[in-house]
């Protein structure tokens, strides 16, 4: 059996910030000691799923960084104690405002190896109107602890949100260029159904239009490139090959577990994921009645779909040769109409097939022509 | 038995669209006790869905209702009819089954387009007329100042013409009493061959064909064997019956009755409205004097959405001309659109029923092109077409001149909107004939005017500037030679065949205009700038952009959360789905409509 990685959800933060839709809410410690406990249950379970190997581990949120001291590292011992772990990766991701030196050290001591810390912009306004709780100052000095403790360090940036300028990108690239951080993620704001942001929009918020989402992307992807980051996913850039592993799991279809409220896993063709309701998940947990909100098992068309979805995504594209063996078909037959309609956006040169570059935004119109 | 003909009344109620008819015959039939409280609901004659939620009546409904007055039993047979001037030719049907009519007068509004339209109708076919003023409880309600607009207006006396409110059921008596004083009974005769008229036919799936039928002379019943005039054929009846206003078997109709005949017909087409039904043996000689046929004057290419439907949709036009014989249709392929019908209509609201009709009770996705009317073109060599598909014109160079149909429009309106009417009709190339005062506070107004311009957007004006006072009738008067342009929309360089129009040479510009900026907000961005075009021949006249895309990504693929991500692009998939491919332009449904509804 391949090699997992898995994916814990931690559903809580401190405060909600305008634009997010992720399952998270505010919350005391013995709500999050509860949560954790649970947590820890599901994982004891773990192995009728999977028994495999796992090399990656990633705890997202939510929050993870607001956890009271010890959660961390409580998760990482139960699925030590579960699921043969060999960890090559261990990400947590940590907002600004909860990481300091003793966060940092209780989190390196968990083995913590990577930390994606949510900083999104060095514009203080543009912070204040998106709802983050941290200022330039306390998110440059999150990033120089993350690095002084030695994790691998991602930065998020967010683009298009009110009020950003090329100035705030330039700023936080060079930053964390010079600061020696090796990974960011940089997406475009999106405004999601049922979020206040949505709200503010309905009601006659103007926020940067698509286009204006487009150049800052285009501003912050030439500035990456020239600090030498280079783009490996549409929204992720890395230095020194220091891609994301975990990540790459999803992108390249591999199996990934998953554990905690709205947490999303597959094993083979086997998919499953948790419902985000946390009260819920805790009393089913603690009653032995838990079970998964969706659990299916993918058509072997759904999986080549999903992986030609991902893989396009890629910068490195999708392998000819590998798609072949793994789904036993002749390519260019397969794909032969696709390969005709998106002729001018591909590279694709019989042994891969790659989006152009410069067509990297509008990814999903080309993928739907292999659909 | 020969029945008391004297004893019976066969009438109709005529009003303006909004006067109150649907509301009076219900009323009707609660004093009669036709329906039970508990069948009763709101206007009960218009089965339709669409017709009850419209408030408006488009089939016309016959029921037959008991009445005691004086102690004498008198049989109503009362004949809803539709108000719409689209439909005048069905109560022009239903008028020839009658004796009398009830004409209907809203006692605030007055005397709008369709009372006229429809007492001319009444007063064509000899009737005996009765004037009601209805909605006299409404606060507005001047009734001594309408009844001088109808004695005035139309010359009928209204001196005593009753005071009803439908709505409270105020006044009916009054109604029914003058109905058996002053209309008269029908004077058939029962020993004479059978002659009933068809004034009306639906398809029902267990009877077959069924006619609306009113007798003149004669008797029918169950086992006689009928001849149809119009065909020849001859059929065995298989039940008679009458209104109540469910179907309701009777032994016999005989002369003076309204009912209806079933024959196991399988084809409605035998079923002609207006034909004449008399006995195989022994039948009368001579048929009754028929309706004229209608033609339809507004056309539109009607397409499935989903290609694949084009049966279904056919199936479905089948079905509704079963009982709609006005509506045409004919094939025709679209390169934009694929395979669908060319479809004619009395009139834009008919068109929009059956357009509603064939999406809702046949549960179709349509794309449906501009409406437009029937052109007749005259080529250089003598030869002439007539074209209600602008795809279909001969080229230009073959076109010596091109002819539209004309109406005389008659407006009705308070005198301040006059000024806003007549900019109206000039703008929409009318020319003016006359103009009548009414009485003080009453206008009318006739123009001479192509259907083509009252078929676009003009009711949609009229009403917007005249707040909804004036109202307004026509009738088509012929073709006449006009100046007329084929406009035609490119996409990418491509004309887009069910985009195009024909229109006056004068009006081209601006249309093309229009249609080129609000073609350019309801196609979505896609991969590549589209350059849209409005043209004459080959000379553009207007062009607009639709930028390429920039974006369409999911920002960030969240956790393993891959179904989101495969949502979005379901989703993306799902709104090409409901695109056309026009040349390697993806064009949505709406945007073949939207060349009807740009406002200038």
């Amino acid at each position: 059996m391949s090699t997992a990685g898995i994916y814990v959800h931690i559903p809580f933060c401190r405060s909600k910030c305008r634009y997010c839709d992720f399952v998270s809410v505010c919350s005391d410690e013995d709500k999050q000691k509860s949560y954790v406990s649970a947590l820890i249950k599901e994982i004891n379970t773990g192995r009728k799923i999977f028994d495999g190997e796992a090399d990656t581990l990633y705890i997202g949120g939510g929050t993870p960084s607001c956890l009271y001291k010890g959660a961390v590292k409580e998760i990482a011992e139960a699925l030590a104690d579960t699921f043969d772990l060999r960890l090559k990766e261990f990400t947590t991701e940590c907002n600004p405002d909860s990481f300091d030196e003793e966060k940092a050290e209780e989190l390196k001591a968990a083995g913590v190896t990577r930390i994606s810390l949510g900083v999104q912009s060095f514009d203080d306004d543009v912070l204040k109107w998106a709802g983050r709780r941290h200022d330039r100052k306390t998110a440059e000095r999150a990033v120089k602890i993350a690095v002084r403790y030695g994790f691998d360090v991602s930065a998020d940036l967010m683009l298009g949100l009110k009020g950003q300028t090329e100035q705030d990108i330039e700023n936080f690239i060079s930053f964390m260029s010079d600061e020696g951080v090796e990974h960011n993620s940089a997406y475009m704001l999106k405004v999601e159904e049922g979020t206040p942001l949505a709200n503010d929009v309905k009601n006659g918020l103007v926020i940067p239009s698509e286009d204006e989402c487009v150049r800052l992307y285009e501003f912050a992807y030439s500035r990456l490139l020239k600090v030498g980051f280079s783009r490996y996913e549409t929204s992720n850039f890395c230095k020194n090959a220091k891609v994301c592993l975990h990540n790459m799991k999803y992108w390249t279809m591999q199996d990934y577990l998953a554990f905690g409220v709205a947490a999303h896993g597959k094993t083979g063709r086997y998919r499953y994921y948790n419902a985000s309701d946390i009260d819920k998940y805790i009393r089913e947990i603690n009653s032995g009645t838990h079970r998964y909100l969706t659990e299916e098992e993918m058509s072997e068309d759904d999986e080549l779909g999903e992986y030609i979805m991902l893989g396009l995504r890629l910068e490195q594209g999708i392998n000819v040769k590998e798609t072949e063996k793994k789904f036993n078909i002749d390519f260019n037959k397969r794909f032969e109409q696709g390969l005709k309609s998106a002729a001018n956006y591909i590279d694709f040169d019989g042994k891969t097939l790659k989006i152009k570059p410069c067509y990297a935004l509008v990814a999903n119109s080309i993928i739907n022509m292999f659909l | 038995m020969p029945k008391d003909q004297t004893k019976i009344r066969n009438f109709c109620i005529v009003a303006h669209i909004d006067h109150g008819k649907s509301t009076l015959a219900d009323r009707i039939m609660d004093v009669t006790e036709t329906v039970s409280k508990r069948e009763a609901k709101e206007q009960l004659l218009d089965s339709m869905d669409i017709e009850r939620e419209r408030g408006i009546t488009i089939k016309l409904t016959p029921v037959r209702m008991n009445y005691t007055y004086n102690g004498e039993k008198y049989e109503f047979n009362l004949i809803d009819t539709p108000g719409h001037v689209d439909f005048t030719y069905e109560v022009s049907r239903s008028l020839k089954a009658c004796e009398g009519a009830i004409l209907i007068v809203d006692a605030s509004q007055g005397i709008e387009a369709q009372t006229l339209t429809n007492v001319y109708l009444a007063l064509d076919n000899d009737l005996e007329i009765i004037p009601v003023i209805n909605k006299i409880d409404l606060p507005s309600a001047r009734p001594s100042e309408v009844k001088k607009e109808i004695e005035d207006v139309i010359g009928l006396d209204a001196e005593n013409a009753p005071l009803v409110s439908a709505k409270e059921g105020i006044g009916i008596e009054e109604v029914l009493k003058q109905v058996i004083e002053l209309l008269p009974p029908p004077r058939g005769d029962y020993d004479k061959p059978l002659k009933a008229l068809i004034f009306d036919s639906y398809y029902d799936s267990y009877k077959g064909a069924v006619s609306f039928i009113r007798v003149f002379d004669g008797k029918v019943r169950a086992g006689d064997k009928v001849r149809f005039f119009a065909t020849g054929k001859e059929f065995d009846v298989t039940e008679v019956g009458v209104f109540t206003p469910r179907s309701t078997p009777v032994e016999e109709l005989s002369a003076g009755d309204v009912g209806y005949l079933c024959a196991s017909i399988k084809n409605v087409s035998d079923t002609k409205v207006g034909d004449t039904i008399t006995l195989a043996a022994n039948g009368a000689k001579e048929p009754l004097d028929g309706f004229k046929e209608v033609s339809p004057m507004v056309f539109c290419g009607i397409y499935p959405t989903d290609g694949a439907r084009y049966n279904d949709l056919k199936d479905a036009l089948e079905k509704l001309k079963l009982n709609d014989a006005s509506l045409m249709y004919e094939p025709e392929v679209s390169t934009a659109l694929g395979f669908g019908f060319r479809c004619g209509f009395l009139g834009l609201l008919h068109m929009e029923i059956i357009q509603e009709r064939l999406e809702r009770e046949f549960d179709l996705d349509l794309i449906t092109t501009a409406p437009g009317v029937s052109y007749n073109v005259v080529k250089t060599n003598g030869e002439t077409v007539l074209v209600s598909n602008p795809s279909n014109l001969p080229p230009a160079g073959d076109i010596d001149h091109m002819e539209e149909p004309v109406v005389k429009a008659f407006l009705y309106t308070p005198p301040e909107y006059v000024g806003p009417i007549m900019e109206l009709c000039q703008d929409k190339r009318g020319t003016f004939l006359d103009m009548t005062y009414l009485e003080t506070t009453r206008v009318k107004i006739e123009y001479e005017m192509p259907l083509n311009e009252i078929i676009y957007d003009f009711f949609d004006s009229l009403k917007s500037r005249t707040r909804g006072y004036a109202s307004m009738d026509y009738e088509i008067i012929g073709y006449k030679e006009s100046d007329l342009v084929k406009l035609d929309l490119l996409l990418n360089g491509e004309i887009c065949d069910a985009l195009s129009i024909i229109v006056h040479r004068d009006k081209a510009y601006a249309r093309g205009r229009g249609i080129a900026e609000k073609l350019k907000e309801v196609i979505p961005r896609q991969l590549f700038e589209i350059p849209i075009q409005a043209a004459i021949g080959g000379k553009v006249i207007a062009r607009e952009t639709v930028k390429a895309m920039r974006k369409d990504v999911l920002a960030k693929c969240y956790g393993g959360d891959i179904t989101r991500k495969k949502k979005l692009l379901e989703k993306q998939k799902e709104g090409k789905k409901r695109m056309r491919q026009i040349g390697s332009v993806e064009v949505p449904s709406e945007a073949f409509m939207t060349i009807l509804k740009f406002d200038k």
